[in-house]
Formats: C-alpha cells, sequence, structure tokens
C-alpha cells in the first residue's frame, strides 16, 4: 500500500496555526487575532482539542468577514466626508 | 458616529450573511445591471439602483441614472443616508411620495442636496431570511405609485436575491 506523507492529514497544532496565520498577516496581528479569539470564546491558550480548535478557526474567520463589511463601510464614509469637502471648497 | 435610527442594520448574523455572499465587495455585478434597467422602465424613475447594507455604510451593487458623479466615486452613502433603513424592520416593499413632506427623509443630503424626491423600494432577502439590501427607483419630482408597483419591485428584488446567491454559490444553484 502506498504511504501517505505529507498530505496535511495530521491534526494542526495550535502553533501550526499562528504561524500559518502570520505567513498571511505577520508574527504580532497572527498572535493578537489568535489570542482575542481564544480569549473571546472563553478558553484559554494552549488550544488542543480538535473541537476547540475549530471554534476557534470559525471565530477568526468570522471576525475576519465582519472586519471586511466594517472597512468597507468606514471606506465609504471617509471618501463620503472626502468628496462633500471639495464641493464645499470649490 | 451618530446614534443609529436602525440599529438592526449591524445585527451579527445579517452582517455575516452579507459577508458570506460578497455584497460588501466592490465589484461589477453585470447579472444585476438588467434589473435595474427593468426597475427604471416599468417604475419610470430615471434612477434605479440595488443597494447593499452593511454595517455603516450602503453600497451600490449596480444602479443606472443621473447619479452624482462624488457619489460614482464613493460607490455608496454612509447608512444615515439610506431611504432603505426601514426594509429592515418592516421587509415589505415601500414607497415615499414626496421626501420634502416626509419627516424622516426631508433633511438627507440626497434629497436637500441632490433633489431626490420621491423613491420606491424593495428588500433583498437571502435565502436564509436576512435583509442584505434593497432594490429601489428614485425621481426627481413627486410621484404616485400604487400596489401593482410595489408587487413589481418585490418581485425584481427576490429575483435580485437569487442571483446574487447563484453568483456566490453557482454549483449549489446548477
Amino acid at each position: 500500500m502506498a504511504r501517505i506523507e505529507n498530505y496535511g492529514h495530521e491534526l494542526p497544532t495550535e502553533q501550526d496555526a499562528v504561524k500559518a496565520l502570520a505567513d498571511l498577516v505577520g508574527p504580532q496581528m497572527a498572535e493578537g487575532l489568535w489570542s482575542l479569539a481564544v480569549q473571546a470564546l472563553g478558553m484559554r491558550r494552549p488550544v488542543v482539542d480538535p473541537a476547540a480548535l475549530r471554534r476557534v478557526a470559525e471565530h477568526v474567520m468570522e471576525v475576519g468577514e465582519l472586519s471586511r463589511v466594517a472597512g468597507r463601510s468606514l471606506k465609504v464614509r471617509i471618501i463620503t466626508y472626502e468628496a462633500l469637502a471639495r464641493t464645499v471648497s470649490s | 458616529m451618530t446614534t443609529l435610527r436602525y440599529p438592526e442594520v449591524r445585527d451579527r448574523a445579517r452582517l455575516l450573511e452579507v459577508a458570506r455572499l460578497g455584497v460588501d465587495v466592490d465589484e461589477p455585478r453585470e447579472y444585476l445591471t438588467e434589473l435595474v434597467e427593468e426597475v427604471a422602465a416599468r417604475m419610470g424613475t430615471p434612477l434605479a439602483m440595488v443597494t447593499g447594507l452593511l454595517s455603516d455604510a450602503q453600497v451600490f451593487l449596480a444602479g443606472r441614472g443621473p447619479v452624482p458623479e462624488w457619489v460614482t466615486e464613493v460607490g455608496g452613502t454612509p447608512i444615515e443616508w439610506a431611504f432603505c433603513g426601514p426594509l429592515l424592520r418592516s421587509e415589505e416593499a415601500r414607497y415615499v411620495n414626496d421626501f420634502t413632506a416626509d419627516a424622516e427623509f426631508q433633511d438627507n443630503p440626497l434629497v436637500t442636496r441632490d433633489g431626490v424626491r420621491s423613491y420606491i423600494g424593495a428588500p433583498v432577502i437571502s435565502s436564509r431570511g436576512l435583509v442584505l439590501g434593497s432594490v429601489c427607483g428614485l425621481d426627481l419630482c413627486p410621484r404616485e405609485f400604487d400596489a401593482a408597483h410595489l408587487q413589481l419591485v418585490q418581485d425584481l428584488a427576490d429575483e435580485t436575491a437569487r442571483r446574487i446567491e447563484s453568483h456566490a454559490f453557482p454549483d449549489e444553484y446548477a
């Protein structure tokens, strides 16, 4: 039987998770995001249990999604302000 | 930031649905163009649009008509300017014959600055029952609308919801 190696079939650890996040957003942001997510869920680090890891992963996803919505909202409000200010000053 | 007239706009489940369906993403949505054209044609309104209601802003997913240049640049307005706020609460199509006589909207900058006078709109509601935004027609003069107009704009809003969802998850709608 062929051996399956390096196909991601091992349970990710918290360390794996934070590193993967850090590769995208930098180490400080990753540590902060992960720690705050764990805290928001009423858990403590290190998160080890698969179900708990999943909850944190899902919370990080939700924070990302809501941040994107809030960011776009903020951008609209800022550009509106700038556009109106140009109108007043012209 | 001012107190929200419709705090429902910040409902977490609703905003997650907005994100899930990509309503907040700034991208062209040609699949909605014919719907706004139909709103304008059937309602006889020079302006028609599909809006997305975010947390602190509304964004325009599609639109047609003489929109002020700065609005095109922004791609939306602060949420306080949205005429479709009431739809979050009623979840029913509604119209306003003359904004200058409407206590809620008579001071709205889109009325006082940009001359919008009348409106007909319906909520775009996802298959999970959450209000994403609206389909609406706007005019620069007072207008009379009737029950047939309300049904039509609601039908177009329902189709808008279907298209947004099928675009976000094409495999589920294939």
